[in-house]
């Protein structure tokens, strides 16, 4: 039995280079959360445990230690109200720039996704704050200035006429019309 | 020395009630500063940063949040100072109720998203599953240059989910705006939203949002999306949107009723797919119409690709896209590489080219080429430097420089 866990575990190392797995620490696990909460090797691991605490392998170990996908693992304790002691924070396992663009949503992959978010944020903005600061809304929306262009392209004044003129409703989010007269017609006030 | 002292005194008190819980904290620098003509053709020589610090809690009950900008430009000795944040919100009853004082920037209390100088109470109810609350303040409008400008804002939010693992989630708004600061009147708007998505083929996830002036006035946006994943790996989405915004219905004019005698409408088709670790692709095609004087309509598109491959450190994007509408045409290309130098240590190349014809000018090209280094200070620490050259064969040529810190860390008690 044991010779089975072995070579079970033993891809384990394979699975580093995802990151998460790197940052769970099994000893620290086993001996501060595992015993005390009664949580067993089966539950996470493709094994059965008999009452005798006997563990027998399952067909799948073959092809995976695990029963489900990583991420349930892990959420099935760090999110929701079953252990109400587990860190529910998400860099408790995310805490690093590169582990956090790891969870990027497919939708947000795309080139258009920053034209596009606005309607999802409209109809639930409190998913966005699950990753995101609101300084973060901020550094866009509320900073119009003419000397950085933070959310148009470095040549985008050149040609902006073109798209004001296809989607003007797109302006409108950040901009008035003495945006548009500051430069038009040489400035307000 | 006194005044540093009372200043350290009061950031203590101020934000030791944050400080004091586990939570996430990120500071961000960004500073820029150019070499160019103005739009005005005269040389400017701006510098410009914009600094922000957010505190959350782990509960994500209590939050801080600073956010400010100044800019100034030595050729002209224009100088400007603009705080767009500092803010804090407080659960004063354990998992019931909620403050949150200060000027922030609000977008899921208000209608229409703004920065407000603000005080706003909500409850939480059915097990956290429903929150209601009241907003009172001062919306403010920010621009270089500009006085700020000021409204009177009042509003009440509702926001309900399901207790299912994948809820209904729906939101009401009520938002009141005063603008007789600035010679206009005041308005009352309303929204109503809803977001779901189910664990079926497809994976379906649809938000529904509409919002309406509830005066006289035939003002609205209505919008809809919904996304589509056949397998974890593709995404396709679609976006249509009714908008009509009569011109008298903020500060100042909105820029659409320069343009559009009638509703603008929009749809558009998103797609994605990632092939394997490396490699991902997508696209964007959108279609929009209005009038532009009464019974006369016109429609634009726009039309973009996007390919990208990625190993560890390695990171190359190219988009290309096309837009036109009556007002010309554009097409253009980004190409952006990340190389990894070393472990702590990448350097960075993007480049623009565009060619576009106008109607109020000729064929024209311009091209933006920005070359930067990034390094990982310490672990939470990064410094991202660049320089950058931009040149339009018609206008002008600038050099710019520009540097983010970023630094994000954690308490754990």
């Amino acid at each position: 039995m044991r010779w089975i866990l072995i070579f079970a575990f033993l891809p384990m190392p394979l699975f580093a280079r995802t990151g998460l797995i790197q940052k769970f620490d099994h000893q620290f696990h086993e001996t501060k959360v595992f015993s005390q909460n009664k949580i067993k090797c089966s539950d996470c691991h493709n094994l059965e445990e008999s009452r005798d605490q006997k563990m027998t392998p399952l067909e799948a170990l073959a092809r995976t230690t695990f029963k489900k996908s990583i991420k349930q693992i892990c959420h099935d304790c760090h999110q929701g109200e079953k252990f109400p002691t587990a860190p529910k924070a998400c860099y408790t396992c995310h805490d690093t720039q590169d582990r956090m663009l790891n969870i990027k949503p497919l939708n947000h992959q795309n080139a258009v996704w920053k034209s596009q978010h606005a309607t999802q944020a409209r109809a639930d903005s409190s998913q966005c704050v699950n990753c995101h600061s609101v300084n973060q809304c901020s550094k866009c929306h509320s900073a119009r200035n003419p000397v950085t262009n933070t959310n148009h392209s470095r040549n985008y004044k050149y040609f902006h006429s073109i798209e004001a003129r296809m989607s003007p409703q797109k302006c409108d989010t950040c901009h008035n019309k003495s945006y548009c007269v500051r430069c038009h017609l040489g400035g307000v006030k | 020395m006194k005044q540093i002292h009372s200043a350290a005194i009061f950031l203590l008190l101020f934000l030791g009630p944050f400080v004091s819980q586990a939570g996430l904290m990120r500071v961000q620098s960004d500073t820029y500063y150019s070499q160019r003509k103005g739009d005005d053709k005269k040389t400017e020589m701006p510098l410009y940063e914009q600094f922000s610090v957010s505190y959350l809690t782990d509960t994500r009950q209590e939050s801080f949040d600073i956010d400010f900008s100044y800019a100034y430009d030595f050729e002209k000795r224009n100088y400007d100072f603009d705080l767009y944040q500092l803010n804090g919100q407080f659960e004063f009853a354990q998992k019931k109720a909620k403050l949150s004082v200060g000027r922030s920037f609000q977008t899921y209390r208000l209608i229409r998203s703004s920065v407000v100088d603000s005080i706003s109470s909500s409850y939480l109810f059915f097990e956290d599953r429903a929150e209601a609350g009241v907003l009172l303040g001062k919306a403010r409008q920010f621009e270089l240059d500009r006085d700020e400008e000021e409204a009177n804002i009042s509003a009440v939010f509702v926001d309900y989910k399901t207790a299912d693992v994948f809820p209904w989630k729906w939101g009401a708004r009520v938002e009141n705006r005063d603008f007789s600061a600035v010679q206009r009147e005041n308005y009352t708007w309303g929204k109503a939203s809803l977001k779901k998505e189910w664990p079926v083929s497809l994976h379906p996830e649809i938000s529904l949002v509409a919002e309406k002036n509830l005066g006289n006035t035939s003002s609205y946006r209505h919008e809809m999306g919904v996304d589509l994943y056949p397998s974890i790996y593709t995404t396709y989405g679609v976006r249509l949107q009714q908008y009509r915004m009569n011109a008298d219905e903020s500060w100042e004019d909105p820029i659409s009723s320069i343009f559009s005698r009638s509703e603008i409408r929009e749809m558009s088709l998103t797609f994605g797919h990632k092939w394997n670790a490396n490699w991902y692709s997508g696209g964007d095609v959108a279609v929009d119409t209005y009038d532009v004087e009464p019974g006369r309509s016109t429609t634009g598109g726009k039309l973009e690709a996007l390919v990208r491959w990625q190993t560890e450190g390695q990171y190359v994007e190219f988009n290309a896209f096309r837009f036109s509408s009556f007002g010309g045409w554009a097409l253009g290309e980004k190409v952006r590489w990340v190389h990894p130098l070393s472990d702590k240590m990448e350097w960075e190349m993007s480049q623009e080219y565009v060619e576009y014809e106008k109607i109020t000018s000729a064929r024209s090209a311009a091209s933006s080429t920005q070359l930067g280094f990034a390094t990982w200070l310490w672990k939470h620490c990064r410094l991202w430097v660049a320089g950058e050259y931009n040149r339009n064969n018609f206008y002008s040529q600038d050099i710019s420089f520009l540097s983010r810190l970023t630094i994000y860390d954690w308490r754990e008690m």
